[in-house]
């Protein structure tokens, strides 16, 4: 390609230069939301293998027990009884560092000299921390280790005392020594553990006697390895069992990537809305320059030459424009980052690292995203340009025209390509990708029936006696349907965006009031009572008698209790199980049940279970009578009847709820989670609360929260969850809105000569501006209209397919007048902004310069 | 094109330039021996002291003695089996005392003792050597020592008392004993009646006796193939409230068994200037289990030839000349085999040895601590 012609292709963008820097803005946005949400999740991923695996370390195997974990003498009997040698025990809870801002953090407790083979940031620990420092830690009750970067950023140092937060009682801990990580992964690791000797650990979680799992090396591909693995096999109790760390964490790492896709969907959204831009941009040069490209053919420049310059010259704005979102996705994901941990900690687990690792390959992701989506925007234009012919410039009229003949194949496609969308969406598979293949594929197929939708709707409105409308409401429809080839797809484009805004919308909207009621319904005490750190992870707990002693206070009609538990049971993974001291059922909404609902709970106290939609649609337990579940207790394996499948919002991982003397009777766990009080109907809430608060000050940690404050907790937990589809939603708008704005301008810019001849025939300015503000009011009308059907579908498809896949929850589908009203004044008032700017122009153009241009 | 070549290639530089970080590599201080880093940087106040000679009683003094800081069950033995093939072993107990008082603690795990085991195996034969090290706290029964009946292990790792013999049972990934072991001759008490004195410091020595003719008869495994082994082991039995003083850099021991039915035990402390402390000492057991005591005016000691360790580049002194001129003694001593460096959390040398004399010869065990400062 010749520097001439490069020229030539630099002079356009520099005359055309708001343009062009519309296009690098929403390159830049598109890749910056990619970058961002990439980073983010991979971030958040690592975040959580660190957390779970760098606890995990070289362990090949891990013998777990029930909620309140295993025997210490379980230990005792593999190591000397058995002569196991890579072995080392782990009591291990969730608790809160009123030090270190009340962020959870693991409580490791562990035997120093059992972890060599196992954790790189443990195992040298009787060669890096000086004897005196080991000493401590073992004799010295309520010593900890901390990272060297952790008591940086805390403001603590050795021997700094710091306040544990565990079930109701805090604890005074002691930093007796600082550990100086070896590697970066050891490091982040550390970020969020506090160290302790097993013995220290057992005495702050309350755990005498128990430890929360014993982690093993084992080489099950050697004779040896394989004997002592069925040794080990032989001598467990019935409440131990021997699992491979990795199906727990990818058990975990399942749900976390639902969580990942639908966030990586929002982004290929920005970058879709993006192409659109970087498609009507270079378009719109194409146009502006066909008498030059006409003369430059003249001149014996060839198609490929011209086919050349107009991809360069996309390439080079998409390049700056990738570039800036590369630094702003950056930026962005930092944001996300944070974001993202919240809600893996309010859903899913508890993270206990805010890791955000720049990772190079999501900038190589957004570098060929970027780049390659404006090359191939480009395409169409660049071919469009060579079809120029020397000499003779192929008049305007005749691509419309051409266009307008093909208008009947690209609906043809959008039927099909809509067709295959719902095709998608109704088939039988769980895999989140193909729902959200469907949902772009019927995104598609809307757009390429725009056209046509276009043309029927602008046919109706000119059926609008023109009394009404004037000869300028002839003028603007006609001018949409002559100018279809550029009209189309920024309609399209606004339409893509706010039929998206609104599909979200609903979506998010049907999830909340589900919730809403969802909580209406199950939350009927007044007052709950639970520990302050109780976290998603933990089995912390309280002692029962707390229960007792609120039974006894004075205003109380009666108190029911709570206890919820995390156990891994091998048919099922990591569950929840909870279990109720109270008629639950009548409370509850059923998917379904076996026999009447107003019997199901003598069914429970019986033995049988109820199980949570997530928990029957993660496990493809079938809903007919006579399923049964099977569960490792601590009594062994048991199979319990499931007496129905219930609603239930808490967990995605699935509830498993029973009646408290099962739990009880199979589980060897005292402790209760939480308190249900209700109070006598003459007493005020408030007071007893702060009644209660009184009694247990000084005594007991507690968290005693109203009815209504619990509810607005949990609210404030689901509105988190949705920030940053919010936050994505509102960036996909943006840049569909500069799509438009620039292709709008553009469009009227270009009939300079136009609206200079209807000037000097007589148009006065403020018809002009009528006329202008109606075309563009018009196309975002149109988008606005089309948007309307497209985001109701779009929104179903997100509640009964996407959010069924990635949540395994059913939502109530709830349509409001607001999201359609909104959906409409976004679109119309996107579109009228966009021609304020032209209208503005040709107010202070002179008539006889618009038409020297010729 | 080129222009975008060279803007891609810059994002590229800046890109991994992010993910270039410079690891730190961990250095590693190795104390100068088991003893040493048993009992240095201990706060020593608090705990009893071995300062004036005290009964022995048995089988009492078999078990531990927790209140005092540092103790050990030093067992090695020179083994053949029918064949005449040699081995060597050491399977020895520490016991280190955290704290002089304990805590009363609600969790089992706390502990005030810790317990650190080390079993070699030396294939003389193949001149291979199979060191390995435990550590663990003296709860919940992971390890411990008991007097009644006597018996002292770590996990799996025992030393058990069945009537007068002691069952001794290890096993590492390459090598497992299972001895019994049956005293041939009475105890025998160092120093001044079991009271060894390490230095001038009044307080600085140590409560030492021995079995240093134990009849031993077992097997031993090798990578999987046992072999029927007989020969004599030697028990070292020593507990302490801190040993070495602050001019000492780590000691030389012999322990010899000759074919006469004598036994000598050698020690010397080698101080940082460079000589010999004059509290070194020994002593020399007759057939008839009489005790001669040495003191180092007693004996001379010299190295004839020295040996680098590959695995730690640390030089030990491998080949001796011992004269005890008042018995007429003059005997070489030389390893079986160099390679018997314990290369574990404390570095030391520990192994068997052959003894020749002019009319006499016989095995024993040589410890050498202090030569590895640091790798």
């Amino acid at each position: 390609m010749s520097l001439s012609l490069l020229r030539i292709g630099f002079s356009h963008i520099k005359q055309h230069c708001l343009q062009s820097i519309l296009l690098v803005l929403g390159v830049a946005i598109g890749v910056a939301v990619i970058v961002s949400v990439d980073l983010a999740n991979r971030s958040a991923n690592q975040s959580f293998q660190i957390s779970t695996e760098s606890l995990i370390g070289r362990a090949t195997h891990r013998i777990v027990g029930g909620p309140s974990g295993l025997d210490e003498n379980l230990y005792y009997q593999l190591t000397v009884k058995l002569g196991l040698e890579k072995i080392a025990p782990i009591v291990q809870d969730y608790v809160r560092i009123v030090e270190l801002n009340r962020r959870p953090m693991q409580l490791v407790g562990l035997d120093p000299f059992a972890e060599s083979p196992f954790r790189n940031y443990v195992a040298d620990l009787k060669n890096t921390i000086p004897l005196e420092t080991l000493t401590t830690l073992l004799s010295e009750p309520n010593s900890v280790l901390i990272s060297e970067d952790l008591a940086r950023s805390g403001g603590v140092s050795s021997g700094s005392t710091l306040t544990v937060e565990y079930g109701s009682r805090n604890i005074q801990a002691r930093i007796v020594g600082l550990l100086k990580p070896s590697d970066d992964l050891s490091r982040l690791a550390l970020d969020g553990m506090i160290i302790a000797d097993i013995s220290t650990a057992q005495e702050a979680l309350n755990r005498i006697g128990r430890l929360s799992h014993i982690d093993l090396i084992i080489d099950t591909n050697t004779p040896f390895g394989k004997a002592e693995f069925h040794r080990i096999k032989q001598i467990l109790p019935p409440d131990a069992h021997l699992e491979l760390p990795e199906t727990r964490s990818r058990a975990i790492e399942q749900i976390n990537s639902a969580f990942g896709v639908n966030l990586l969907a929002l982004s290929l959204l920005a970058i879709l809305v993006g192409a659109f831009l970087i498609y009507n941009t270079v378009t719109f040069s194409v146009l502006q320059r066909r008498p030059i490209l006409g003369t430059l053919r003249a001149l014996g420049v060839t198609r490929r030459e011209i086919f050349g310059m107009v991809i360069f010259e996309a390439l080079i704005l998409g390049v700056i424009g990738t570039s800036l979102g590369l630094g702003l996705g950056v930026i962005l994901g930092k944001g996300v980052v944070h974001l993202t941990t919240q809600t893996i900690n309010d859903l899913y687990f508890t993270l206990t690292i805010n890791n955000f690792t720049i990772s190079l390959e999501s900038l190589i992701k957004g570098l060929f995203i970027g780049i390659s989506t404006s090359i191939i925007a480009a395409v169409i234009p660049a071919w469009e340009a060579t079809l120029v012919s020397p000499a003779v410039v192929l008049l305007r009229s005749e691509l419309e025209n051409r266009i307008s003949r093909s208008i009947p194949w690209i609906s043809l496609g959008g039927l099909v390509l809509g067709g295959l969308g719902v095709l998608l969406l109704a088939l039988p598979t769980r895999r989140l990708e193909i729902g959200f293949a469907g949902i772009f594929s019927i995104l598609f197929g809307a757009a390429l029936l725009v056209p046509t939708i276009t043309n029927f709707l602008m046919h109706l409105f000119m059926l609008v006696p023109e009394r009404i409308t004037g000869v300028i409401g002839r003028m603007a429809p006609r001018s949409i349907i002559r100018l279809q080839s550029r009209t189309g797809v920024a309609i399209a484009a606004l339409m893509v965006a706010v039929s998206v805004i609104v599909s979200v919308d609903i979506m998010i909207g049907s999830f909340r009031s589900t919730v809403v009621g969802w909580l209406d319904n199950t939350l009927t005490a007044d007052i709950f009572v639970t520990a302050p750190s109780t976290n998603l992870s933990s089995n912390e707990g309280f002692d029962p008698l707390i229960s007792k002693e609120i039974g006894k206070f004075p205003g109380i009609n009666r108190v029911t209790t709570a206890r919820r538990t995390q156990i891994d049971t091998p048919n099922y993974g990591s569950t929840i199980l909870v279990a109720v001291t109270r008629d639950i059922a009548k409370d509850q909404r059923f998917l379904w049940t076996e026999g009447n609902k107003y019997n199901i709970w003598k069914r429970l106290e019986k033995g049988e279970v109820l199980i949570s939609e997530s928990f029957a649609y993660r496990n493809r337990v079938p809903t007919k009578s006579g399923t049964a579940i099977e569960l490792q207790t601590d009594k062994g394996p048991h199979l319990f009847e499931v007496a129905g499948v219930y609603y239930d919002y808490t967990s995605q991982k699935g509830v498993v709820l029973m009646s408290d003397p099962v739990y009880r009777k199979f589980w060897n766990d005292n402790q209760i989670t939480s308190v249900a009080v209700y109070v006598a109907p003459d007493q005020k809430v408030d007071s007893i609360i702060q009644g209660l608060q009184e009694s247990f000050a000084g005594r007991h940690n507690l968290l005693i929260q109203s009815n209504r404050s619990l509810r607005l907790s949990a609210l404030k937990v689901f509105d988190r969850t949705f920030t940053i589809t919010t936050a994505l939603r509102f960036l996909a708008g943006i840049v569909a809105f500069i799509g438009v704005f620039s292709t709008l301008m553009s469009l009227q810019l270009e009939r300079t000569h136009e609206i200079g001849v209807l000037r000097a025939t007589g148009m006065t300015i403020s018809q002009i501006w009528r006329m202008i503000l109606l075309e563009t009011g018009l196309v975002g009308l149109t988008a606005g209209l089309i948007a309307l059907p497209v985001g109701v579908i779009l929104a179903l498809g997100l509640v009964y397919v996407i959010n069924l896949r990635s949540f395994g929850w059913t939502l109530e589908f709830i349509l409001r007048p607001e999201y359609f009203l909104e959906a409409l004044l976004i679109a119309v008032f996107a579109a009228i902004l966009a021609g304020v700017y032209p209208v503005l122009l040709f107010g202070r153009t002179q008539v006889a310069s618009a038409l020297r241009m010729e | 094109m080129k222009l975008i070549l060279l803007i891609l290639l810059a994002i590229l530089i800046v890109g991994s330039s992010i993910f270039y970080i410079e690891r730190p590599h961990p250095q590693r201080e190795f104390a100068a021996s088991v003893v040493e880093a048993l009992s240095s940087s201990a706060d020593t106040v608090g705990f009893p002291r071995a300062t004036k000679v005290r009964k022995f009683r048995f089988p009492d003094d078999a078990g531990p003695h927790n209140e005092f800081q540092t103790e050990w069950w030093y067992y090695t033995g020179n083994l053949n089996d029918e064949n005449g093939r040699p081995f060597g072993f050491q399977l020895t107990f520490f016991r280190r005392a955290l704290t002089p008082n304990k805590k009363s603690r609600k969790s089992l795990w706390a502990a005030n003792q810790v317990y650190l085991a080390h079993f070699t195996v030396s294939d003389i034969k193949n001149r291979a050597f199979f060191p390995s090290e435990r550590w663990s706290r003296g709860a919940i029964g992971l390890a411990g020592a008991d007097a009644h009946p006597f018996r002292v292990w770590l996990e799996d790792w025992s030393a058990v008392a069945e009537g007068k013999t002691v069952r001794l049972q290890a096993k590492n990934n390459s090598a497992e004993i299972d001895l019994k072991l049956t005293p041939m001759k009475p105890v025998v008490l160092h120093g001044n009646q079991g009271l060894s004195k390490k230095s001038a410091e009044p307080g600085n020595a140590s409560y030492y006796y021995s079995q240093t003719r134990l009849d031993t008869s077992g097997t031993i495994t090798i990578k999987g193939r046992s072999f029927r082994v007989q020969g004599f082991s030697w028990l070292d039995r020593e507990w302490s409230t801190s040993s070495l003083s602050e001019e000492q850099s780590g000691w030389d021991w012999f322990s010899l068994q000759l074919s006469d039915n004598r036994e000598i035990m050698l020690y010397q402390i080698r101080l940082k200037k460079g000589d010999i402390d004059s509290y070194s000492s020994g002593s020399l057991i007759e057939s008839d289990g009489t005790v001669h005591t040495l003191t180092v005016e007693d004996f001379k000691i010299e190295v004839l030839d020295r040996w680098k360790s590959s695995i730690t580049g640390t030089t030990y002194p491998s080949r001796w000349l011992i004269s005890i001129p008042r018995y007429r003694i003059t005997l070489t001593v030389v390893p079986y085999q160099p390679n018997q460096e314990l290369p574990l959390t404390f570095v030391y040398w520990e192994g068997a040895v052959e003894v020749k004399g002019d009319n006499v010869s016989g095995n024993g065990y040589v410890e050498l601590t202090g030569y590895a400062r640091s790798r």
